[in-house]
């Protein structure tokens, strides 16, 4: 069933989200100054990597919540795999979308084979497949399947990251921006850290909302039979 | 009175297998508050109706279904299959097949067994290439040559001729004679009624009747018989 | 008349490599003698290769050009050649349920996921010989100058992508639309895989030799990571 941690944390996350998701808004969109060289459309930024951080947070949950699956079996663990698995689709496919209209801005085309880009582009094709196989394999063997999935996929991530950073620095076109120390302006970092912040928290909510319908959909099914 | 045995008559030494309150889920199949015990030198025999859940039981028995809740506990020395799937590899020979699972077993099989089974002729052809009666041979022939204490069987006489049939019972009275338990899924009473030391009656995944004398085998017959028209 | 083993003691089972020994002649005369494995994958390696070839050569690139771009070529022939080959190679346990014989007698799931990856990788690393060999020919590329360092990266390739390529497969084989499933599941898992390999081939044609390349360890971690997980997972894979 719905172990207690859950309701607390989901709660917990609820209240945060609602609180910073409109300060972070407000701050975004009337505080930060707008950045000297790309004007306004900077303000992706702030989505786009909250996002990016986002994803792969979720990323490491579907990779503890497999690994738990495999050895204790409790459903909670393969609902939360589940849940970490589409929820980061959503926040790939953010990743990507808001890159493309940042990049569109910035190189004048929406996709440059660049490492980045392309290392979201495959951990977005790894959740479409992982969401795919739920979708479409047999119910009630799916769990141990998506869980197998979910750690090969999760350790693929560092193995493309590492990929990606060998290629040629030419082909570093990404900005570069926190490692650059690009974050000048006080109000440029407040802002990053309060998006950064509300992102994860929603998420988090998003997360176990999802795991909550996915474990009382499983409770329900079994007790056909038990009683 | 007919119902679920709980109680073995013979010592705990005898038993080979105990399953308690097994249940499970699988799509369509289900089974629910399955207690079994089988024993040295006896064969079972699972009857009921299509979708009662005897395949998903053999199943859970072999080992290649986990089941949600309840436990088994096993003390025999390996198990050996057949079902209504060849369990074998039909883009190899009959003769390939064969060796292939005497070699990972331990032990080979005797050309007489092999002409035995009136698969002499056959050895050379592919085993997809074979009609259901042949390919039930030799997987029967697998598992039979196998030296496991628990054998079990679903619908095993269902390709079979008479003679096929004939060569089934005969092998399954000799593992009886060394003590393994045998367990079979079938509607061909007519061939294994008279080898049954029990009788257990599946009905939506439940155990209905379990049989274990003449007269409650007869009962529970009779009742597998009602519940079938 | 019956069939019966000896009443007498039981038989010695074989030890855990004559297993593996045993499993990996089985799968290779399953691959060697079906008409859809090991033809079916040297006539795509072909194909492939050819399609590729027409298409460069019709590009009328500059002989360094097509050097630089051939590696991705011939790794992308390789790519579109073993998919088939795998899945096959994998379903042959599945349509007739040989696997559960052979789980029922208590063969360790990876014994079996080893033998399949040994099996399949021999068969991989010769389609990626003919790949090599066909667009070499075709592009006038002289790969036989460094067909000891393709050499190791093709075998290093082939132990990669047959243990990812094992798992993915073993894992989308009761799905409906597997043939969609396994390509859109191993094209970005094996993505790391699939840059080593046209870098470090990068590297042979036109670099400094593969040896001080950074991306030899890489592939070399990558195949260790598929490898080592394949067998811890796959026991999860195929009890599903």
């Amino acid at each position: 069933m719905i172990p207690s941690w859950h309701d607390t944390t989901e709660r917990l996350s609820a209240l945060v989200a609602s609180a910073l998701i409109p300060l972070s808004l407000w701050i975004i969109f009337m505080k930060v100054p707008n950045e000297q060289v790309m004007g306004a459309v900077q303000r992706i930024f702030y989505f786009h990597v909250g996002s990016a951080i986002a994803a792969y947070a979720a990323v490491g949950i579907s990779f503890i919540a497999g690994i738990k699956f495999l050895l204790f079996g409790n459903v909670s663990d393969d609902a939360m795999n589940e849940a970490a698995g589409e929820v980061g689709l959503l926040l790939c496919t953010i990743v990507l979308g808001s890159g493309m209209i940042w990049g569109h801005a910035a190189w004048n085309t929406w996709f440059r084979w660049e490492p980045r880009l392309v290392t979201f582009l495959l951990l977005w094709l790894i959740f479409v497949a992982f969401v795919l196989l739920r979708a479409f394999g047999e119910r009630e063997v799916i769990g141990p399947q998506a869980a197998v999935l979910s750690i090969i996929g999760s350790a693929t991530v560092p193995l493309v990251w590492i990929s990606v950073k060998l290629l040629p620095q030419a082909a570093q076109l990404h900005p570069q921006v926190i490692e650059n120390q690009g974050l000048r302006h006080p109000l440029f970092t407040v802002a990053f850290l309060v998006s950064t912040v509300a992102i994860m928290s929603f998420m988090v909510w998003l997360v176990l909302a999802r795991a909550r319908i996915g474990i009382l959909e499983r409770t329900l099914s079994s007790s056909r039979f038990t009683n | 009175m007919l119902g679920n045995k709980t109680s073995p008559s013979l010592t705990d030494d005898c038993t080979l297998i105990s399953l308690r309150d097994i249940g499970l889920k699988r799509g369509f199949f289900s089974l629910s508050q399955i207690t079994l015990l089988g024993q040295r030198a006896q064969v079972i025999l699972i009857v009921g109706h299509n979708g009662a859940g005897k395949t998903t039981l053999i199943r859970t028995l072999a080992g290649l279904i986990k089941p949600s809740i309840g436990s088994i506990t096993r003390r025999h020395r390996g198990i050996a299959i057949a079902t209504t799937d060849a369990l074998a590899f039909g883009g190899l020979t009959v003769a390939q097949n064969l060796s292939l699972f005497a070699r990972l077993e331990g032990s080979p099989i005797p050309q007489e067994s092999v002409e035995n089974w009136g698969l002499a002729a056959s050895l050379n052809s592919k085993l997809s290439n074979l009609s259901r009666g042949l390919t039930a041979r030799v997987s029967l022939l697998r598992a039979f040559s196998s030296s496991a204490e628990l054998l079990l069987f679903d619908e095993p006489t269902s390709n079979l001729d008479d003679a096929g049939g004939k060569l089934f019972a005969d092998s399954v009275q000799a593992r009886k004679g060394l003590g393994h338990l045998t367990i079979i899924a079938t509607h061909d009473l007519t061939r294994l009624l008279p080898l049954a030391s029990s009788v257990i009656v599946l009905e939506r995944g439940t155990i209905q009747h379990h049989a274990e004398n003449r007269a409650e085998i007869d009962l529970a017959l009779d009742y597998y018989h009602y519940s079938n028209r | 008349m019956s069939t019966s083993p000896s009443p007498c003691f039981p038989p010695r089972k074989p030890s855990p490599g004559r297993i593996w020994y045993i499993l990996v002649q089985k799968d290779i005369s399953l691959m060697l003698f079906s008409r859809e494995g090991a033809t079916g994958l040297v006539t795509l390696s072909l194909m492939n290769a050819t399609i590729l070839a027409i298409g460069t050569t019709s590009a009328m690139l500059i002989r360094e050009h097509i050097l630089r771009i051939a590696p991705a070529l011939l790794v992308a022939s390789f790519i579109f050649s073993i998919l088939t080959f795998v899945e096959h190679g994998c379903a042959v346990d599945y349509r007739e349920r040989a696997i559960d014989a052979l789980r029922v007698m208590g063969i360790p799931p990876a014994s079996l996921f080893l033998a399949k990856v040994c099996a399949i990788s021999l068969f991989i690393a010769g389609g990626a010989m003919v790949s090599a060999s066909t667009l070499s020919l075709l592009l006038d590329l002289s790969l036989f100058k460094v067909w000891d360092q393709l050499l190791v990266c093709a075998s290093l390739l082939s132990i990669g992508f047959s243990s990812l390529l094992v798992l993915l497969s073993t894992i989308t084989i009761s799905a409906r639309l597997q043939g969609i499933i396994l390509p859109l599941l191993a094209i970005p898992l094996s993505f790391p895989l699939t840059l080593s390999g046209i870098e470090l081939t990068l590297e042979s044609l036109v670099g400094g030799g593969i040896w001080q390349s950074p991306w030899l360890p890489l592939l070399i971690i990558a195949d260790v990571v598929y490898l080592v997980g394949g067998i811890n997972l796959f026991e999860f894979a195929v009890k599903s």
